[in-house]
């Protein structure tokens, strides 16, 4: 192969003529032997010069051109570039502009999630409230003194703490009964079952005074474990404006706010298990709503569900002063008006012991005849703000508690008032709008009774057309001597006189304990949402129980008649299971009664309470979940009947049980606010969002059981709770 | 524009025919040495009379290369625009027409093996001396100027010259792409074996053999034309 290219190599070099004389002689001497090569020789070298021959082209005129203005423009374009540096080529495309472009977005880009990131809020700071699951499926323990639960079959389900914290039982079986319930273990297969006998209970040591006796809001981190976690955009604002202005809410008190779909019902409810377990308890006054501030003609939009137009009922016309002018055929009738007016500013007046503004309207309707129902709103329209915020209640319930509840006991010719507004009873006289200057009319004459009824010191039960009995402040009627449950005794009188109708919406609970507080807690747990609030100067906080109490948040009322309230509608329980599934789910699987007792087993402590604890039936008839806690047993109720501004009247004689060493023991005033839940008026009010899982190991309450070391030894009472499937 | 290439080039640039022995032996010339070492200094002005000086020559080349003026125009336009881009390449070890010339051939070779294609020469095209893009006039005009130049030239002789012309042209553009630049090279260009195996890359006898070869192949194209 070389040799052929090494003679290819000489051939193309003769041929060239480049060739030296060695080898031109070489292949002069092989062309002599071999014609037909010489003649290739030749033939090559004949095609040689035709090659060279061929024209010459010119390049085209524009390859210049275009090669001159491609110079030009790379001139231009480079043209600043200083001396002594980098010789620059034209068309060189250069990266660096590009490189700083990515650069700048990018740049851009980080700066912007940093100015987002600084500008939104941080979520660790919303509002969020740990409220116990209705039907309780936190697996947080609970510590309860003084509560032995005997299962249907005569065992006493010994319920212990949770896992992480459980209590051993110590003395023996039958001998110590510590009942610390953990929701976890509320299996029955689970459940530790003894005989409870008499069985002295030391009071639990009590827990570390932290959120619910703070002003300040406290963390979030001790929630129970799997409470779920409540956002609510609105409460803070909406609380706090209703405290502020409503009088009589000491400040530091605890706020328990109670969302039901009945407020009506849980509120009774919650005053059964006061007066079921002596806990005395008062009215709060809400403050009344802000006058309406209408202009001719104008559609008031009273609802969020349905715009309602307000409508006097009455024929005639509105009056300069205030009054209207009646028809003929009610002309007659005026004096009977005039004295139902004063009846029902009677009525009033002594509602304002107990009742709420709103709670007067209500409280007024079941007195009045129709005609006398007519002319009170058509006297008035001095109840009109509070007639339309009662319609607002059962309307929408957007502003007041107990009004859906109010409305739903209401007599029916009221009933069809607070309904429609413009629905008049029969024989009623003729519904007619109300001008802006009616309504300012009126509620001047509102304000100058109020003030009225303000300076008058002594009330007054007289029956008077010209002076209508004045409330005497909540204060007073706080401070007044009863012979029983102050609360109970007012009830009553307020359901002798108006009917079942009669609800405060606001309630206050002094000076109790952290135990009743747990047990009010888990008492109206049930089927209702709660959330806890301490009050702090002018802002409510919104905080969570304290571990210990959180326990008791857990506990599920003993629910003695819960088996067979299943069957009934009104029960808050089931309204629960209807709205939502998870705490159905859970209402299913706690069926375990935790503290529900019907009579304490008497021992020890004298002072027990009556045995005859029967369940508060509420006015649709369901069976309030009540834990009755025997108070006498437990420290709670000796701290209350050492100290505290209420004395232990009532049901419960406690003075012989009550421990020395509990008489210091924290306490708080404890307002009760039910208000309806928002699946009930459509307003959302809590957004539950994923359970709280930093609060799992929630510190339960210790509670020694040993009878050599308990201070007063109790006894604990022998229960018996129907198994609630 | 032959004041700057030369005593070596014709006016058009091109090294006088049968001259490859003295084109080989000139070396780089020493104006076209300081335009291109201005022009690696940022002086567009050098570069753009380098271009100037070697656009025809290297047109022609590409063109006997390619085969098409359309292509060798566009070849040629990239050619320079590339050795602008790389006039920081150029270390000055060739004359700038040998490194010109060396980005066309592979700019050639590539497109040529790019087409896969053999350029055929039209047959009614008119071939002239310096007859440039097949302008009729300009044509007729060479014509006449190469009668009055060769004036013992008959019309016939010229018919038969163009005829012969046109046979070679043809027979070369059936070649390969390598054969043809080697033939290009070594008998148009005049480009000595050295120039030559440095713009191909090739060692002299691989080239020389290759350039025999490529004589061979076009001495079987033009065999009937030559019998």
């Amino acid at each position: 192969m070389a040799n052929t290219e090494n003679i290819e190599a000489k051939l193309c070099a003769y041929v060239d003529g480049e060739l030296d004389d060695a080898g031109r002689a070489e292949i002069e001497a092989h062309l002599a032997a071999n014609p037909q090569h010489r003649s290739l020789m030749a033939e090559l070298m004949k095609q040689r010069e035709l090659l060279r021959e061929l024209p010459r082209e010119r390049a085209p005129e524009d390859l210049f051109e275009s090669m001159t203005n491609q110079l030009e423009r790379s001139v231009l374009l480079d043209g600043d570039a200083a001396p002594g540096a980098a010789p620059h080529v034209a068309g060189k495309i250069h990266r660096w502009p590009q490189v700083f472009a990515v650069a700048a977005v990018l740049l851009l880009a980080v700066g912007l999630a940093a100015v987002i990131y600084a500008v939104l809020p941080n979520q660790s700071n919303r509002t969020r409230y740990a409220v116990n699951p209705p039907s309780g499926e936190s697996g947080s323990p609970v510590a309860v003194t003084g509560q032995a639960v005997t299962q249907p079959g005569g065992e006493s389900a010994l319920v212990r703490r949770g896992a992480g914290d459980r209590p051993e039982a110590k003395g023996g079986a039958g001998s110590n009964l510590m009942d610390t319930v953990g929701r976890k273990d509320l299996d029955t297969n689970d459940a530790e079952t003894t005989m409870p006998t008499a069985v002295a209970v030391v009071p639990p040591a009590a827990p570390p005074a932290r959120e619910i006796f703070s002003k300040s809001g406290a963390s979030f981190d001790k929630a129970p474990a799997d409470a779920a976690v409540m956002t609510n955009v609105f409460a803070d604002s909406q609380l706090n404006e209703k405290l502020k202005s409503s009088p009589g809410v000491p400040d530091n008190s605890m706020l328990v706010v109670v969302s039901a779909e009945d407020p009506s019902a849980t509120n009774q409810q919650i005053r059964a298990y006061f007066d079921n377990n002596g806990i005395a308890w008062e009215p709060l006054p809400e403050p009344m709503p802000a006058p309406l501030d209408l202009r001719d003609s104008q559609v008031v939009l009273r609802s969020r569900l349905g715009e309602t137009r307000m409508k006097l009922k009455g024929g005639g016309e509105i009056l300069a002063d205030g009054q209207q002018q009646q028809p003929p055929q009610q002309q007659g009738k005026r004096a009977e008006q005039v004295q139902t007016e004063a009846f029902s500013d009677a009525a009033k007046a002594e509602n304002e012991k107990t009742f709420s503004g709103q709670s007067q309207a209500s409280a007024a309707a079941p007195a009045a005849t129709p005609s006398a129902n007519a002319a009170d709103a058509f006297s008035g329209g001095k109840n009109m703000p509070a007639r339309a915020n009662a319609k607002d209640s059962g309307g929408a319930g957007i502003n007041t508690v107990g009004g859906a509840g109010g409305a739903g006991a209401a007599a029916p010719p009221l009933e069809a008032d607070r309904k429609g507004g413009d629905t008049a009873p029969a024989g009623a006289p003729v519904v007619k709008e109300r001008s802006v200057d009616q309504v300012a009319a009126a509620d001047a004459m509102r304000q100058q009774r109020e003030s009225e009824q303000q300076q008058k010191s002594a009330p007054s039960n007289e029956l008077s057309l010209s002076q209508p009995s004045p409330p005497p402040p909540p204060a007073a009627i706080a401070n007044q001597p009863s012979a029983g449950v102050p609360g109970q005794q007012q009830q009553q009188a307020m359901q002798q006189q108006f009917g079942a109708s009669a609800q405060p919406q606001m309630i206050i609970a002094r000076q109790l304990t952290k135990q009743q507080v747990s047990a009010l807690n888990s008492s109206i747990a049930t089927g209702n949402r709660i959330s806890n609030y301490s009050r702090a100067g002018e802002t409510i906080t919104p905080t969570t129980l304290p571990t210990a109490l959180a326990d008791a948040l857990t506990l599920r009322a003993g629910l003695p008649n819960q088996a067979a309230a299943g069957a009934s509608p009104e029960t808050p329980l089931k309204i629960a299971k209807k709205q939502e599934d998870k705490i159905a789910e859970y209402s299913r699987r706690v069926e375990t009664p935790a503290l529900a007792t019907t009579a304490p087993a008497g021992g020890v402590g004298a002072g027990t309470r009556p045995a005859s604890a029967a369940p508060a039936t509420g006015p649709s008839g369901g069976e309030f979940p009540v834990a009755k806690l025997d108070l006498a047993n437990g420290a709670g109720a000796a701290g209350r009947a050492t100290s505290g501004p209420v004395p232990a009247t009532g049901q419960v004689t406690q003075a012989a049980t009550v421990p020395a060493g509990a008489a210091g023991d924290e306490r708080v005033d404890v307002v009760i606010l039910v208000q309806p839940d928002g699946a009930g008026n459509g307003q959302q009010f809590f957004q539950e969002v994923a359970p709280n899982a930093a609060a799992a190991d929630a510190p339960a309450t210790t509670a020694a059981t040993t009878t050599a070391t308990a201070p007063a030894a109790m006894t604990a009472p022998a229960t018996t709770t129907p198994v609630a499937k | 524009m032959s004041s700057v290439s030369g005593a070596h080039y014709d006016e058009a640039g091109f090294p006088p025919h049968g001259g490859a022995e003295q084109s080989a032996a000139a070396g780089p010339n020493v104006l076209e040495l300081e335009l291109i070492k201005k022009a690696q200094h940022g002086d567009r002005g050098a570069y753009g009379k380098l271009v100037a000086l070697y656009q025809d020559r290297l047109y022609n080349a590409i063109l006997r290369m390619v085969g098409d003026h359309d292509e060798a125009r566009e070849l040629a336009q990239e050619t320079f625009t590339r050795g602008l881009d790389k006039l920081d390449g150029f270390r000055g070890e060739a004359s700038p027409y040998t490194w010109l010339f060396r980005i066309a051939t592979n700019l050639a070779i590539s497109r040529l093996r790019k087409v896969q294609r053999h350029r055929t020469f039209s047959l009614d095209r008119p071939i002239g001396g310096g007859g440039g893009r097949g302008n009729g006039g300009e044509d007729q005009a060479s014509a006449l100027i190469g009668r009055m130049a060769s004036s013992d030239a008959t019309p016939a002789d010229e018919l038969l010259r163009r005829e012969r012309n046109q046979q070679v042209l043809d027979a070369l553009g059936r070649l390969d792409a390598e054969y043809r630049a080697v033939l290009v090279m070594r008998d148009i260009e005049g480009f000595d074996y050295q120039q030559m195996a440095d713009v191909l890359g090739l060692p002299l006898g691989t080239l020389k053999s290759r350039l025999f070869r490529a004589r061979l192949a076009l001495r079987d194209e033009l065999k009937s034309y030559m019998k």
